[in-house]
């Protein structure tokens, strides 16, 4: 008991000296060549952050953006946000649209025809711009990678 | 027992740190000299700290992508203009963005005081108080934050750490002001 409160404050005291409020982690997936496959990418903003949303009607404010490395062939057909929620700044007319807590990106691919069956490392990009209560952080990136089993396509 | 015991000492003790972090980090810098600076603005003229010596200087570190700094803008106007024939002055100080770019986005504004362009964010990052916020990049830390700077170059007020919500109205900055200014009528 006196071990896992330790651990907990522990990680909760690291979480606050951290300079990246965001996780990224983007589970296996499995998909076959030349059929469109969903492909997740969670992340988890830290407690006590938001970012902004990924549409945002305020042009001067960094929305946040999921890129995925271009080339061998893979067609990127949608990439979908969660909705956002409403994060109300005292004195300003406009609420925020804003992420925090965990959410799930989806992007709709399709693997090449030609690609041949096996394990495949598909790498992407979050760019995201965070605030807390009372400030803001400079925009950040994470880069992460999927791993994707292809299996050739079903007759 | 002996282990509740073992867990109500650590979660006191757990909690003393934390109330003691807050001590130390609430209002920081308070009654130091603010660190001088010599910047130039979007129209192009050169502002240093010594020369508002004289004035009480309230300056707000902003970006443009500073949601918070957006929404405090315009009451920054009007505490600019309302406080201006009591000898205090307002700055922005933009943080590491390009000038065009500032001059673009606050142009919606339509500040009437100077915006002064830090473009390495080394005056931002002279304003981060040593051991707060370690694990962010100095020049980050004052980012949104608001200061009041007495007429002999003190710093009076510092909002980094204080507030549990951002006061884009600036209720308590003005406060501040209001007490200052009587106390040294």
């Amino acid at each position: 008991m006196i071990r896992f409160l330790l651990i907990l404050i522990l990680s909760l005291e690291a979480q606050a000296q951290s300079n990246v409020p965001v996780k990224v982690y983007a589970p296996k997936a499995t998909g076959h060549s030349g059929i469109p496959m969903t492909i997740h990418v969670e992340v988890e903003v830290m407690l006590g952050y938001h970012i902004q949303a990924n549409k945002l009607e305020d042009d001067n404010l960094i929305p946040t953006t999921l890129t995925w490395e271009k080339g061998h062939g893979w067609e990127i057909q949608k990439i979908t946000f969660p909705p956002s929620k409403k994060f109300k700044l005292q004195g300003s007319d406009l609420p925020l649209e804003v992420y925090d807590g965990k959410f799930d990106i989806k992007t709709v691919m399709v693997p090449p025809e030609t690609l041949r069956k096996g394990s495949h490392h598909l790498f992407g990009i979050l760019n995201y711009q965070a605030c807390d209560s009372i400030r803001c952080l400079f925009p950040r990136s994470v880069e992460f990678s999927v791993l994707v089993d292809v299996e050739d396509k079903e007759p | 027992m002996t282990s509740l015991f073992k867990v109500f000492v650590l979660i006191c003790t757990f909690a003393w740190c934390n109330f003691v972090k807050g001590q130390d980090t609430a209002q920081p810098m308070l009654g130091l000299p603010a660190p001088g600076f010599s910047l130039f603005s979007v129209q192009g003229e050169e502002y240093s700290l010594e020369q508002f010596k004289g004035d009480f200087l309230v300056i707000h570190f902003a970006t443009t992508w500073c949601p918070f700094c957006n929404a405090e803008a315009p009451y920054l106007e009007e505490l600019s203009k309302a406080y201006r024939d009591r000898g205090v002055q307002v700055l922005i100080i933009d943080v590491r963005e390009e000038k065009e770019v500032v001059e673009k986005s606050f142009a919606r504004f339509g500040f009437s005081f100077p915006v002064l362009l830090d473009t390495e964010g080394k005056v931002s990052a002279s304003y981060a108080p040593v051991g707060i916020l370690p694990a962010l990049e100095r020049y980050e830390v004052p980012i949104a934050s608001n200061l009041i700077i007495d007429r002999e170059g003190k710093i009076r007020f510092y909002s980094l750490l204080n507030t549990s919500a951002f006061d884009s109205r600036l209720v308590e900055l003005q406060k501040k002001l209001d007490e200052l200014l009587i106390d040294t009528l």
